[in-house]
């Protein structure tokens, strides 16, 4: 019994051996204390080893270090815009801007950005498009259904 | 959470509750009839899509399945069904012309057109944000992450927009309706729901979820009125009590007004997400025996840990004394199980705490001799989700039980022989 709780101490302690000594000072365990600002960060930045995962989510012994990194960072007085930037650099010849959550709205991830909205807009000119059509067929004489018949079905006599 | 596989699973509900809106357009206006066709087979294309990145393991996603060779399969099945269906669609074509007969721009097909634009248009961006990363890897050679923040960025002010239309549409009649009928309708909840809204911004100080709020008690305000304007007219016609009037309301109309309960849902629904979102409450502290934390308007007091040998696991778990606002809510216990062999990998047990208007969330992160480490999170309205999900499926089932013989009469009113041969 004893075992497991020294194991789950020790497991934990070896992060802060691996971490920073902030971290350790802060006395936690197995999270790592964030300020709020760091956990905004923390929050933006994809975990390298991890799928799908902000480095905020995850538990990995990774993003744990790049938290702990984050907070000495805001600590020091570094801006939100230093720290990503720092960790694009540093991730530049694997992730890229791939470490970041959210996609620059720059190069190539621009692309994820400016498209939706255009084919957003393609839409609405269809929509609109269309209720043109829809008003102009309604008006075209000799279309009333008083001739027996709906008219899809008189279509094709008449074409 | 905008995970990719949480998105492709999305994307059929996002084309079915298209279809089921321009499908009533085909019914009762006989336009949109190819276009109806094409949705109901893209949410059925994408049920299958949604399979094949699921199970190819081709996206990175936190849900990560047991990769299998059936990738392949899914996507050459994939390939056949859009083809064939497509080709279906154009050997047929003709045979799907629609109706002429269009009365005003301001009416419900209308309406019902830029509820499909809204909605394919969420449907596209999540589409696109979550193969984006996939495509410009194999083209650009570049990693990128499409994380939440696209997602709240390019979907929220088209999910906005569409619970704004959620309380316009209903009002709007088919063929036409007249600006000054609209107002009559929609003054009583755009006044109620803006006033709540500059409420909200001053109190939560936070314009956005004001807005969203905002939105979410027009389109309920509005719904709710027109359930009571169906009510009153019942009443004066047949001298029903209020609640046999509402019976017979909704079951002589099941499609409409399970489909306005679908909206109460929807709206519900929203409301609970937006709240645990963006007002989730955390703290991270390390409690000494016999100490308090206090989040939100709950005090957390550790008592202590303890092992125990569970079946095939040994499991250590904490307990906590919860008040909230002041008054006993039980206690909390969190656990760690540690299963033999797998003692490098526990399992964590978060406890939950449920009230009406917010979840208690206590995860175990680390314990030592006399104190231990604990994520606390309190989110607001999570029991609206459950509810509003609850409200949707009753909704869904008033709407769509099998009724014994459709006796709808198509508004642009076919001659006889027309009825006849649908009959």
């Amino acid at each position: 019994m004893k075992r497991r709780l020294l194991l789950l101490i020790s497991s934990t302690l070896a992060v802060f051996v691996l971490g920073s000594g902030q971290v350790a000072a802060s006395g936690h365990w197995d999270l790592v204390a964030l300020s709020p600002e760091a956990r905004l960060i923390a929050e933006k930045l994809q975990c390298p080893i991890c799928e799908g995962q902000s480095i905020l989510g995850s538990n990995s012994t990774t993003a744990k270090m790049m938290k702990a990194q984050v907070q000495e960072m805001v600590d020091a007085g570094w801006s939100e815009q230093q720290v990503l930037d720092y960790f694009v650099e540093a991730y530049k010849h694997t992730l890229g801007a791939g470490i970041l959550r959210e996609p620059p709205k720059q190069g190539v991830a621009l692309g994820v950005w400016a498209v939706p909205p255009l084919v957003f807009l393609l839409g609405a000119a269809l929509v609109l498009l269309l209720l043109r059509a829809w008003h102009r067929d309604a008006r075209l004489p000799g279309l009333d259904e008083a001739n027996g018949g709906s008219v899809s079905e008189r279509e094709p006599e008449r074409l | 959470g905008w995970d990719p596989v949480e998105n492709v699973s999305f994307l059929p509900w996002l084309l079915g509750t298209a279809f089921v809106h321009s499908v009533m357009v085909v019914e009762r206006r006989g336009k949109l009839r190819a276009w109806t066709l094409g949705l109901v087979i893209a949410a059925f294309a994408a049920s299958i899509f949604g399979t094949f990145v699921v199970r190819s393991g081709v996206l990175s996603s936190v849900h990560s399945f047991a990769e299998s060779e059936i990738g392949p399969l899914f996507l050459t099945f994939f390939g056949v069904v859009t083809l064939a269906t497509l080709l279906l669609v154009f050997w047929r074509l003709p045979a799907l012309r629609d109706e002429k007969e269009f009365d005003s721009v301001l009416s419900r097909e209308s309406g019902f057109l830029v509820n499909n634009l809204i909605i394919v248009g969420i449907a596209f961006a999540t589409f696109w944000g979550t193969i984006y990363p996939l495509a410009s890897e194999a083209l650009q050679g570049e990693k990128i992450t499409v994380g939440p923040a696209f997602y709240t960025q390019v979907n929220g002010p088209l999910f906005l927009a569409l619970v704004l239309l959620m309380g316009v549409g209903p009002l709007l009649a088919w063929r036409k309706s007249s600006l000054s009928a609209l107002w009559r309708n929609l003054r009583i909840p755009l006044l109620l729901s803006a006033a709540l809204a500059a409420i909200l911004a001053l109190l939560l100080g936070s314009p956005v979820a004001a807005l969203a709020f905002g939105a979410s008690l027009f389109a309920l305000a509005a719904v709710l009125q027109e359930y009571l304007r169906g009510v009153r007219v019942r009443r004066w016609n047949t001298g029903e009590a209020y609640p046999a009037a509402l019976v017979t309301l909704v079951s002589r109309n099941r499609q409409r007004y399970g489909g306005y309960l679908v909206h109460v849902g929807t709206v519900v629904l929203a409301i609970g997400i937006i709240a645990s979102q963006g007002f989730q409450q955390q703290l991270e502290v390390n409690l000494p025996r016999g100490e308090t934390a206090t989040v939100g308007p709950y005090s957390l007091t550790y008592l202590g840990t303890e092992e125990s040998r569970g079946p095939g696991m040994d499991v250590v778990s904490s307990r906590l004394a919860v008040t909230r606002d002041g008054v006993s809510f039980g206690s909390a216990i969190p656990r760690t199980s540690y299963h033999f062999n797998w003692e490098n990998q526990p399992r964590t047990n978060v406890a939950i705490l449920t009230s009406l208007w917010d979840d208690l969330y206590v995860f175990q992160a680390g314990v030592s001799e006399s104190s231990a480490t604990f994520a606390i999170f309190v989110n607001p309205l999570v029991s609206w989700v459950w509810a509003g999900g609850t409200i949707l499926l009753l909704g869904f089932l008033v709407a769509a039980w099998p009724e014994r013989q459709s006796a709808r009469i198509p508004v642009w009113e076919p001659l006889p022989g027309a009825i006849a041969r649908e009959a």
